[in-house]
């Protein structure tokens, strides 16, 4: 898939975070799944999914890099495995040849699925203000940000709406809290 | 003739296409630790001691069966970096007919190869790799004239093409593809996950990781407690262990996630079967062992094999 590579259907251009590398970052989830892969060289594909590849959609870290890291922190990966899985399924990058749609959500899905939220400096029932989980206000920023490609999508079609209802109070309190927490990420 | 057969990291199995008409009396086969390969990113550096631990241990099990094997270990000959410069060299003290090569993973091996064979005026023959259930052109034809492909109906088709938990009536056993809404269990706190298999590295392996510790400073992770097989026979112990202490539990928490406990009820055998110490339809065969023998449920043993057929297969 010589071209494969290429692909950057959201124009996602962020550099991803030092702390992919480091383990240092508050958002226990991460910190977590990063340590964790420095310790094995692995991680499961939820954790590798829904929360290292999540996060990364949501701030819109650029395919190479993310590609980059996957295949270099992973005892099992190879560019052949990686490259559909980051760019087709994780960022999108492919505009929707391999998903049907990115996959991102909130905290809310991490909360479920595992217990990293029980020690984590955020609150994940939160949705903005210094303690709300980023995932949460970073979910809607990434909708809005990206509603040019995704609004037809049917199954996302219904988030907007969701986005809609909301307050204008709300809705800029989300554009805010995503701001903020863009600005001091590296 | 004699024949130059080149292996690479990720090849290590003695069924491969290249091998297949050996001819251990006149053919030689090469292996190489390639500077360029272990660093154009920053491997890990448990993967890099896995695949050279791996590979140095695949061609000494060659060479114990009277294959003779020319192996390049990492920095042994500072000026051959690439499989340009490896091959030349082979090439001032024999000749050949010609180089022969499974189709490599990476398009940037390939790029690689093709690049080698315009330099050394030898023919390369690539083969076409034989461990995949759906070979490359079977693919094509499949996803022709489909815009958007969903792995879903490819599994499906896999499932069908190859009779895995298919009923005499041609559907699925247990009346669903799927079982995926029973394998979305949070985790609970009193879960009790067996420790994964840890293989006490052997002389050859702790000369590996000396040596990753020394030359590889700045790339990502930690090289304590390595314990991955790096032998086929180990890594078919793995698959043993995980198809019974592991594989009955896997399905329902497939996707759940605990602190601490990185190696939940996966099977972490994705390593051996990307480098070749593991065939795809072998382990298919062990989850459909257990499943026949009620060791397993079935929504553990087809959510295993959709990881393999679905996602290994797709991608
Ligand atoms: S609260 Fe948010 S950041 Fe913290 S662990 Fe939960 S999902 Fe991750």
């Amino acid at each position: 898939m010589p071209n494969y590579a290429e692909y950057n259907f959201l124009n996602a251009q962020r550099a991803l975070p030092e702390y992919y590398w480091t383990g240092n970052t508050q958002m226990n989830c991460l910190k977590q799944c990063v340590d964790q892969t420095a310790q094995t060289a692995y991680a499961h594909h939820i954790q590798r999914l829904m929360v290292l590849g999540n996060f990364a959609a949501l701030i819109d870290v650029h395919p190479k890099a993310l590609n980059e890291w996957f295949l270099s922190v992973y005892v099992d990966a190879y560019e052949w495995v990686e490259l559909p899985n980051v760019s087709g399924m994780v960022l999108f990058a492919d505009g929707g040849i391999l998903a049907s749609k990115p996959y991102v959500s909130g905290g809310a899905y991490i909360h479920k699925m595992s217990n990293y939220c029980q020690s984590c400096h955020y609150r994940v029932k939160e949705k903005n203000g210094p303690k709300a989980c980023p995932f949460n206000y970073l979910y809607w920023d990434f909708l809005v940000r990206h509603r040019d490609h995704l609004k037809d999508h049917p199954r996302i079609a219904m988030m907007y709406r969701m986005y809609e209802r909301m307050s204008p109070e709300k809705q800029q309190a989300i554009s805010n809290d995503a701001a903020n927490f863009l600005e001091h990420s590296t | 003739m004699s024949v130059l057969r080149l292996i690479l990291g990720d090849q290590l199995n003695e069924s491969i296409s290249s091998l297949s008409d050996i001819d251990p009396q006149h053919d030689l086969i090469v292996m190489c630790e390639l500077q360029e390969e272990a660093t154009y990113v920053k491997h890990h550096v448990k993967k890099l001691v896995f695949v050279f631990s791996a590979m140095r241990h695949f061609a000494a099990s060659l060479e114990s069966k009277g294959y003779p094997v020319r192996y390049i270990k990492w920095m042994e000959h500072p000026a051959l970096n690439t499989f340009t410069e490896v091959c030349a060299d082979v090439l001032k003290s024999r000749s050949f007919s010609k180089i022969v090569v499974t189709h490599p993973g990476e398009y940037r091996v390939l790029k690689a190869l093709q690049v080698a064979e315009a330099a050394l005026g030898l023919p390369i023959e690539i083969r076409g790799d034989d461990r995949f259930l759906c070979d490359i052109e079977e693919f094509s034809n499949w996803a022709q004239g489909r815009k958007q492909l969903r792995m879903e109906y490819f599994y499906r088709d896999m499932r069908k093409k190859y009779s895995i938990l298919i009923t005499e009536k041609g559907k699925p056993v247990g009346g669903q593809w799927n079982y995926d809404a029973d394998n979305r269990h949070p985790p609970s706190d009193t879960l009790t996950i067996p420790p994964p298999s840890h293989i006490e590295p052997d002389d050859l392996t702790q000369t590996v990781i000396e040596l990753v510790g020394l030359n590889f400073k700045a790339h990502f992770g930690s090289l304590e407690n390595f314990g991955f097989a790096v032998t086929r026979q180990d890594a078919l112990k793995v698959l043993e262990q995980f198809t019974v202490e592991r594989l009955p539990c896997f399905g329902d928490y497939q996707d759940a996630m605990l602190q601490g406990e990185p190696w939940m009820y996966h099977a972490h055998i994705g390593l051996y079967l990307n480098s070749g110490l593991l065939l795809p339809q072998e382990c298919i065969n062990a989850a459909l062992a257990a499943y026949e023998s009620n060791q397993a449920p079935l929504n553990a043993v087809e959510g295993f094999i959709r990881q393999l057929l679905g996602w290994r297969e797709y991608i």
